[in-house]
């Protein structure tokens, strides 16, 4: 199942892609958002 | 009055056959199953036909019919076929649910077992179950409809055989009834647990909507069940059927003007004659009961059905749709669907397919990400998640804003400490 966290803060994105990265996940993603705060996905 | 003996013998072996579902109608069927099931209805509750023993809270069916389809069948029958099951969850929350009492205490695992098959007791322990009531259900039968009233209980046609009639009415009483059941909330963390599994989201895959067509998921959280059916039977004929009354002969009690202990010693000898030859002589199918005649005339006899374990007549269920890709969609009331009080159960959403949250970590997330970092807690917690039957992954609890009291329990619970820590460290 596809997982994200939105409405991160710039300076958090680099945790919660390591978050995921440590829980196993191959594949993260960012997107930034347009109100600048960016989404962290797996697929 | 010794011809007539054997010829009541037969009738008696006979008489099931006469009023055999097997032998009506595909018609006669399905108006036996909707005159039953509307009891069941009158009660708020689906109708289990035919009668089962095995039908079990946690049970998680396949629907491969349309909503409109099934409230049609629903409409017409009474009741709704069982199709396919999926899975059979022992659901996780019974202790919560009944705390220590209806003899459920150690026995969480093991419902409703324990009941049905009570450790050093050679009979069953539903009494000790909670109970439930239904109204008695009256039915009417004329000549050439006789199968049209059969229930599901052989206590019917073996009445109407005894009172070897055209025309009758009667009553069925449901007794001994009980029931046991689950909450939503937490049977459905174990479908959504159950349904994230890769070799189950491959099999619900299959059923993903298809030409219009709509699948469904029916998880079952409350059963109802009866272990006695009490059966009366009145003749309103004028005069008998075509066959020869030798039944209905024996049981024109009392006699002309009998001495009044002629008529007790009478009485119950012919009870106890028509017991011996109805037990003696009837082939009971499993799930069976035995069938004792309470009181018999020459117009009306009653009967009591016991069955050997109680048995399922009814259910509360509700249904997920199957969406593409093995995804299930929102709850819906299965009743309240048949009923047309609610729409059908919608497809998922793109929320319902993708878990997500809204970032807002707190001082917890940085004490949980700091715990799994190492391999071995990171999977002592992710064993704790799966017997809680929580699906959200670990990154999105660390970071989650409403996941706040989640993580609050997962410190308190592993003993983290840390600056919310309220178990100490």
């Amino acid at each position: 199942m596809a997982q994200q966290v939105t409405d991160i803060p710039r300076s958090e994105v680099g945790n919660v892609v390591q978050d995921f990265v440590d829980n196993g996940e191959e594949k993260v993603f960012v997107e930034k958002q347009p109100d600048g705060k960016y989404t962290v996905s797996v697929p | 009055m010794r011809r007539t003996i054997p010829l009541a013998i037969a009738l008696l072996l006979t008489g099931c056959t006469l009023f055999s579902p097997k032998k009506a109608t595909t018609q006669q069927l399905e108006n036996v199953a909707k005159e039953w099931c509307l009891t069941m209805r009158a009660s708020q509750v689906l109708c289990v036909y035919p009668l089962s023993e095995d039908v079990q809270v946690g049970d998680v069916y396949l629907v491969n019919t349309s909503i409109a389809n099934q409230v049609k069948q629903y409409t017409q029958n009474g009741f709704l076929p069982f199709d396919m099951l999926l899975t059979r969850m022992q659901p996780v929350n019974y202790r919560a649910m009944y705390a220590n009492a209806y003899a459920t205490q150690d026995q969480w695992g093991n419902i409703p077992h324990q009941w049905q098959f009570p450790a050093n007791a050679p009979t069953n322990n539903w009494a000790a179950a909670p109970h439930a009531a239904f109204p008695s259900y009256t039915f009417a039968v004329q000549q050439g409809q006789s199968l049209k009233l059969a229930v599901p209980v052989q206590a019917v046609p073996i009445g109407l055989s005894l009172l070897n009639t055209t025309q009758a009415h009667g009553a069925i009483e449901i007794d001994d009834a009980s029931t046991y059941g689950i909450d939503q909330l937490s049977v459905d963390q174990q479908v959504e647990a159950w349904a994230a599994c890769p070799a189950t989201r491959a099999l619900l895959a299959r059923y993903a909507p298809d030409a219009g067509n709509t699948h469904y998921v029916r998880v079952i959280t409350r059963v109802y069940l009866t272990g006695k059916v009490n059966v009366s039977v009145t003749n309103d004929a004028q005069r008998g059927g075509g066959l020869d009354a030798g039944v209905t002969s024996a049981a024109q009690l009392p006699s002309a003007a009998p001495s009044p202990g002629d008529v007790a010693t009478g009485y119950s000898n012919l009870v106890t004659t028509l017991n011996n030859t109805i037990n003696g002589g009837t082939t009971i199918a499993k799930p069976g009961g035995s069938i004792r005649i309470a009181a018999v005339s020459s117009r009306s006899v009653s009967l009591n059905e016991t069955f050997d374990r109680p048995i399922v007549i009814g259910y509360i269920a509700y249904d997920r749709a199957i969406g593409p890709g093995g995804a299930l969609g929102q709850a819906r009331s299965t009743l309240q669907q048949m009923e047309g009080t609610v729409d059908p159960a919608p497809q998922p959403s793109p929320n319902d397919v993708t878990q997500s949250v809204t970032f807002g970590p707190d001082a917890n997330s940085m004490v949980i990400r700091s715990f799994v970092k190492d391999a071995a807690n990171r999977t002592s917690l992710q064993n704790w998640l799966n017997a809680q039957t929580i699906t959200l992954t670990i990154p999105l609890i660390i970071n989650g804003q409403d996941q706040a009291p989640l993580r609050q329990r997962i410190v308190d619970e592993f003993n983290l400490g840390g600056p919310c820590g309220t178990a100490g460290n």
